[in-house]
């Protein structure tokens, strides 16, 4: 008898909160709360310039977030996000001021650049054995050198105003790289869930030796997801590059755990295997909302990072509690 | 010392794993617990070493009633375990795992005494006849070996109780003769031992009395002495098992060739392997364990390659360098160990049946939900797969049916030869009929069937011919309808 399972004598509980039956739900559940909160003691919150400010924020997070995700199902981890993404945007910015080419021609070749990168950590990890979590430290570690080396610490600065409209621009009252990023979420969301790769790459996170005998080829799909990664992390950084006119030297490191602490919170196992992208979406938007917060309650931000690192160990562990009952 | 277990229930979520099982055993007894798996072998022992609780019945000891409320309790008590997946640490010395936990101490207990412990570690091994350096570190020891410093690690606790969890299941012959030897000299020290095995024929040599479990029942106690393997087994699986009656359709080797295999080599493993396989035959590879048959399958598959000789499927010569090129040359896989190679726990069990396929139902809207569900559906019912709903996950199965799920990967994607290595280990009784009433089914579809079983007596009820390996040489063909489990067990030692 399909589908019978939960009808009947389900308990109140249950029909009350549907949402806690989703992975994702409790992370949602604890959003919704907050929103509704930050609506009703703060008379700021809902206003169209705050949100855009909140809005902007999270979808820059979230966007590598998604590629962390991609990585994280597959029992890996990509700890080069942050700096792949600094080192794409120095060299994305660069492009555009010392040679005449079209801005947004030098913001895809940054990006292509960013894949290529990802796409070098996951050949040492896929065909060449190496552990992710090492392999990806060096490289981050590379890539926030090699951001020093070429910018010696100062800012690319003259970039043209024709790029503006990828990370200033809005369509209608909704910024741009929010739009870019949930394009992007639902492209990742529609292969994971029906197309043989996205297949694979659960099946991979799952039980990689079985996944080899079911016939994936699992060194292929391993290499994809860093290269992914490395796109998404670059193209992130692009936006950045508009969002401000300049490339920053320093702003790839504040990425990183951020992009992991938001997969988490979505309901990423750090095992491989459990893991969506909408939940990613979740769980960056909470962080995104808790430090507007903040802000808004005036708490000092010094706060802010306290507040998040509980608030991952709570879901974390409600997160246990939940898989025990199961 | 006295050891008695009184009325012993055990349930799981699903299984009655005991109901009211009576154990005993005296000082110097080697008393011997045999059943298929999933008879309650493992519950029992686990039982009686504290790791679970029973929900009724009571352990006493001369005696006495004990609680047992973990295993710590049960080894101050001188129960100890010699468990079969060997738990040492590999990276630590032969003594030091010995002795873990209970090094001998000095410097008023602070410091741990190594030159003692060296001493102790000598001499605890030299009383068991074996000339093993305590220096030397576990991860370079044969698995023999490893199994002996477990048994040393009881002793060094002092133990009068052991609990042998299939202790031989990977040692040769000769390494047998000296585990006994061990026993024996334990035993005439009035230490007393549980022994589990699924070697019957060792029963007569070591066990002073049989214990039959079925189903979570004891169902008799039969004296080594006079009982044979055949008396063991028939309890063992009991009556009323539901054995398919159909007609086999092909006759013996009369169909097409589907495989034909020619010098097949894996130095070390296995050479100058030959075979065919023709369409509607079960041919069975049997074997100890360690003879390569897991590794011949492996090659022929994809799952690794072979440093010569000739594979073809049909007449195409096939070189099957990862598992993906046997898939598409219509070979399916079944692997030995279930959980690790087989089945995606996190995944539904329609995704667990369809991953192999999904690009044959993908469009451009993605894979079709409708026809994978559907087809799906189909294998649940022809191969009468227990499960609520197609979207639940494959974990919540049983092994009986997660192996069917996984063996129905393989027919959807259209294989026509499949390879079983050890289907049925691990599932219970009636899930292995049913399983072995599938591959008769199957083969007269016109199927070709390798099975491999570390039961003799499954290879020879269920296949049509029995190649033998052993030590990675075919030593010959016979026919299951004409031979015994002695016999073929002669020719792999002769």
């Amino acid at each position: 008898m399909p589908n019978v399972a939960t009808a009947g004598r389900s308990g109140i509980k249950e029909r009350l909160l549907p949402l806690l039956r989703f992975r994702e739900g409790g992370v949602l559940l604890a959003l919704i709360l907050l929103c509704l909160l930050l609506t009703l003691g703060t008379d700021k919150f809902l206003t169209p310039y705050n949100l855009g400010i909140v809005v902007r924020q999270i979808a820059f997070v979230a966007t590598i977030a998604l590629g962390q995700t991609l990585v994280l199902l597959t029992g890996g981890i990509d700890l080069s996000v942050g700096t792949l993404a600094g080192l794409c945007s120095i060299i994305g910015s660069l492009l555009m001021v010392s040679t005449k080419l079209d801005p947004y021609l030098c913001a895809l070749l940054a990006t292509l650049l960013g894949a290529g990168l990802g796409g070098l950590n996951g050949v040492l990890i896929s065909y060449l054995k190496m552990n992710p979590f090492i392999v990806t430290l060096a490289a981050g570690e590379v890539f926030a050198g090699l951001v020093l080396v070429v910018t010696r610490g100062y800012p690319v600065t003259g970039i043209p105003e024709s790029y503006r409209v990828l990370g200033q621009g809005m369509l209608g009252f909704v910024p741009v790289p929010a739009i870019a990023m949930l394009v992007i979420a639902l492209v990742l969301t529609f292969v994971l869930n029906r197309m043989p790769y996205g297949r694979s790459i659960y099946a991979l996170g799952g039980n990689e030796s079985a996944a080899r005998l079911a016939g994936i080829d699992v060194k292929k799909v391993k290499f994809s997801v860093y290269l992914l990664s490395g796109f998404l992390a670059a193209f992130v950084g692009m936006m950045f590059v508009s969002r401000m006119n300049a490339g920053q030297p320093t702003i790839g490191p504040s990425w990183l755990l951020p992009s992991i602490t938001a997969a988490i919170l979505g309901g990423t196992s750090l095992s491989g295997g459990e893991g969506t992208m909408i939940g990613t979406i979740i769980g960056a938007t909470l962080m995104g909302v808790l430090a507007n917060g903040i802000v808004l309650m005036n708490i000092s931000p010094y706060w802010e990072r306290v507040i998040i690192g509980a608030v991952v160990i709570a879901a974390v562990l409600i997160d246990r509690f939940r898989e025990k009952k199961a | 010392m006295f050891l008695e277990a009184v009325q012993i229930s055990k349930r799981f979520p699903g299984v009655q794993a005991l109901s009211e099982v009576d154990i005993s055993l005296a000082a110097g007894e080697i008393h011997a617990v045999v059943g298929e798996n999933g008879a309650g072998k493992s519950t029992l022992m686990s039982i009686l070493i504290g790791l679970l609780k029973p929900d009724k019945g009571d352990i006493f000891i001369d005696s006495k009633k004990v609680v047992l409320h973990n295993p710590i309790d049960a080894q101050r008590m001188g129960i100890a375990i010699v468990p079969q997946e060997i738990n040492l640490v590999p990276m630590l010395s032969v003594m030091e795992n010995i002795y873990l936990g209970i090094e001998p101490r000095t410097l008023g207990g602070l410091m741990v005494d190594w030159k003692r412990t060296e001493r102790e570690a000598s001499a605890l091994l030299e009383r068991m006849g074996e000339s093993i350096n305590p220096k030397h570190k576990i991860k370079d020891l044969p698995t023999a070996q490893r199994q002996l410093i477990q048994i040393a690690r009881a002793f060094a606790f002092k133990s009068k109780v052991l609990i042998l969890d299939e202790p031989t299941a990977s040692l040769t012959i000769r390494e047998t003769e000296n585990l006994f030897k061990i026993i024996r000299t334990f035993k005439s020290q009035g230490g007393a031992a549980f022994y589990i095995s699924h070697r019957l024929e060792e029963m007569k040599e070591i066990a002073d009395r049989v214990t039959v479990l079925r189903d979570g029942k004891k169902v008799t106690e039969l004296s080594p002495k006079t009982a044979s393997v055949h008396d063991m087994i028939e309890k063992m699986v009991g009556k009323g098992i539901a054995r398919s009656q159909e007609p086999r359709k092909y006759q013996r080797g009369a169909g097409r060739t589907l495989l034909r295999v020619e010098n097949l080599t894996r130095a070390g493993e296995f050479y100058d392997v030959n075979l065919e396989l023709h369409e509607g035959e079960i041919l069975g590879i049997a074997g100890l364990v360690g003879a390569g048959r897991t590794e011949l399958v492996k090659c022929i598959f994809g799952d690794s390659i072979a440093s010569h000789g000739d594979i073809y499927v049909g007449s195409k010569k096939i070189i099957p360098r990862t598992p993906k090129v046997g898939i598409k040359n219509s070979i399916g896989y079944l692997p030995e160990e279930r959980r690790r190679l087989g089945v995606f726990p996190l995944l539904t069990v329609c995704e667990n049946m369809t991953l192999p396929m999904q690009r044959q139902i993908v469009s451009a809207m993605g894979i079709n939900k409708r026809k994978e569900t559907a087809l799906a559906r189909e294998y649940v019912e022809k191969l009468s797969i227990k499960t609520k709903d197609l979207r639940e996950k494959i974990s919540n199965l049983s092994g009986g049916n997660q192996q069917k799920v996984i063996l129905s990967r393989w027919l959807l994607i259209g294989s026509k030869i499949v390879i079983l290595d050890e289907p049925t280990r691990g599932i219970d009784v009636n899930a292995k009929a049913e399983i072995h009433n599938l591959l008769k089914h199957l083969a007269n579809q016109g199927l070709g069937i390798i099975l491999i079983s570390s039961e003799i007596e499954e290879v020879i009820e269920n296949a049509d011919r029995i190649l033998i390996l052993h030590e990675g040489r075919l030593k010959g063909e016979v026919d299951p309808k004409q031979t015994s489990q002695e016999e073929i067990l002669k020719i792999c030692l002769t």
